[in-house]
């Protein structure tokens, strides 16, 4: 049974993107960083929505920063991870490497970290 | 025009009303951001308007139900019935902006006039004219959705008539290491099987055994394995063409909903043309339908001939009407 803070697959992305974002994490750079690192084409509205369930489940918090000229006088909302979306993020990279273990057809990356 | 100038066309700001209201200004700040740095300064203002309103369409469904729904799925359901429904619901908001829907008052008083059809035979012609037109167009619409949009899937649509003439597939089991394909399925209430030939992959199969049902045109999509080790495929051909049609109709519903919006006349239009492709594919099955192929160039010149009859048909009730209208054939 899942954990009731587990996250899914693109929360994951996502928090993760935001971290590597800090401290201009917001939907349009979060979804690109995403897009170019996975390949995967994500609608801006998946990271809003994605976001947003990050927002409610405590993971994330955000906050407005001033109207932009160039973005039609519209704010861009920032986006960082909380101690609770650390918390749950290494939890699940933790989990996924536990079931890896002795895989020996699923390696990582070469050169890829966590 | 300067790259400071870009914002949201008109059709986009009335879209992005469906924005949740907490996200909806930093939404579409970011999409003009990235519209504006990404594709204004290499594709040019229209391109990037363009890109702008595909995003936010493509971000609704996900946005609208919190991510549940993602894009494999907003793209079939955008195929089937929820474009019905969003087409109603567009309809109605039409029928409300533009003024045409009239009190509860004034329809009872409509529907007390009526009576005056048995008065006026001229006034009750002129009345049954533009009915006649509603029906011919959606007669015309329908042919016209088969014989030139669909024509590139082959699946003309099957009336209830002629569903004998449609094959049930129940099974098509690939044969690994060789072209044939083992078939099991029921054409005019016979259940049968037999091996087919298939050549390539989603190609047509070959039928050299029986040489009526050798000009069968399958789509097929990978199912799963079987026991025995051979593929099995899942006909979707009939399914594409659900969705399409749907589609189409869809739209051909929201054009008549405000072309014909008059009274009850549009709305009625509406409403069944809607209704239409639902009712119909529960009548005649939904399931994995092969219809023998039909696309012959007599077939098409048929179907050609027929929207050009039946648009010249209605052009002419059309005009009819009119003219007979402004004479002011209205019962004394």
């Amino acid at each position: 049974m899942a954990r009731r803070n587990s996250l899914g697959e693109l929360e994951q992305l996502t928090l993760m993107a935001i971290m590597r974002l800090r401290p201009l994490a917001y939907g349009m750079t979060v979804r690109s960083e995403v897009q170019t690192r996975t390949g995967r084409q994500l609608s801006l509205g998946a990271i809003y929505a994605t976001l947003d369930r990050l927002n409610r489940k405590g993971m994330t918090r955000s906050a407005e920063g001033p109207a932009v000229p160039e973005r039609g006088g519209r704010a861009r909302r920032f986006f960082e991870i909380t101690d609770e979306g650390l918390a749950a993020l290494q939890e699940a990279i933790t989990a996924s490497d536990r079931m890896r273990e002795g895989l020996e057809g699923l390696k990582r990356p070469e050169g890829v970290t966590i | 025009m300067s790259h400071h100038d870009l914002d949201l066309s008109s059709t986009a700001k009335w879209i992005s009303r469906l924005v949740p209201a907490s996200h909806r200004a930093s939404f579409l700040g970011d999409l003009i951001e990235e519209a504006r740095k990404d594709v204004l300064p290499e594709q040019g203002e229209t391109a990037a308007q363009r890109w702008v309103l595909t995003q936010l369409l493509w971000s609704l469904p996900a946005m609208l139900t919190g991510g549940t729904i993602n894009r494999r799925i907003a793209t079939w359901l955008l195929g089937t019935s929820s474009l019905g429904f969003l087409g109603g619901s567009i309809a109605v908001a039409g029928w409300r902006a533009v003024g045409l829907r009239h009190s509860l008052e004034s329809e009872v008083s409509f529907f007390g006039n009526l009576k005056l059809l048995w008065l006026s035979i001229p006034h009750t012609a002129v009345l049954m004219l533009p009915l006649a037109c509603a029906v011919a167009g959606s007669v015309v619409a329908l042919r016209f959705k088969n014989a030139v949009p669909l024509v590139a899937f082959r699946r003309p649509l099957l009336a209830m008539a002629t569903v004998s003439i449609a094959v049930q597939v129940f099974a098509l089991s690939w044969m690994p290491g060789s072209n044939a394909a083992l078939v099991d399925l029921m054409e005019k209430g016979t259940r049968a099987a037999g091996v087919v030939n298939v050549a390539v992959e989603g190609q047509p199969p070959v039928l050299p055994a029986n040489p009526r049902t050798a000009r069968l045109t399958v789509l097929m999509e990978r199912v799963r394995t079987s026991d025995r080790g051979s593929w099995v495929y899942r006909v979707f051909s009939w399914e594409i063409h659900k969705r399409l049609s749907l589609a189409i109709g869809g739209a051909v519903a929201l054009l008549f909903g405000f072309s014909v919006g008059t009274r009850f006349g549009g709305l009625a239009v509406t409403t069944v043309l809607l209704l239409l492709p639902p009712v119909f594919f529960w009548l005649t099955g939904t399931g994995n339908w092969l219809a023998i192929d039909r696309t012959t160039p007599a077939w098409l010149a048929a179907q050609g001939t027929n929207a050009v009859l039946g648009v010249l048909a209605m052009t002419f009730l059309a005009t009819v009407s009119a003219s007979r209208g402004a004479k002011g054939l209205r019962p004394r």
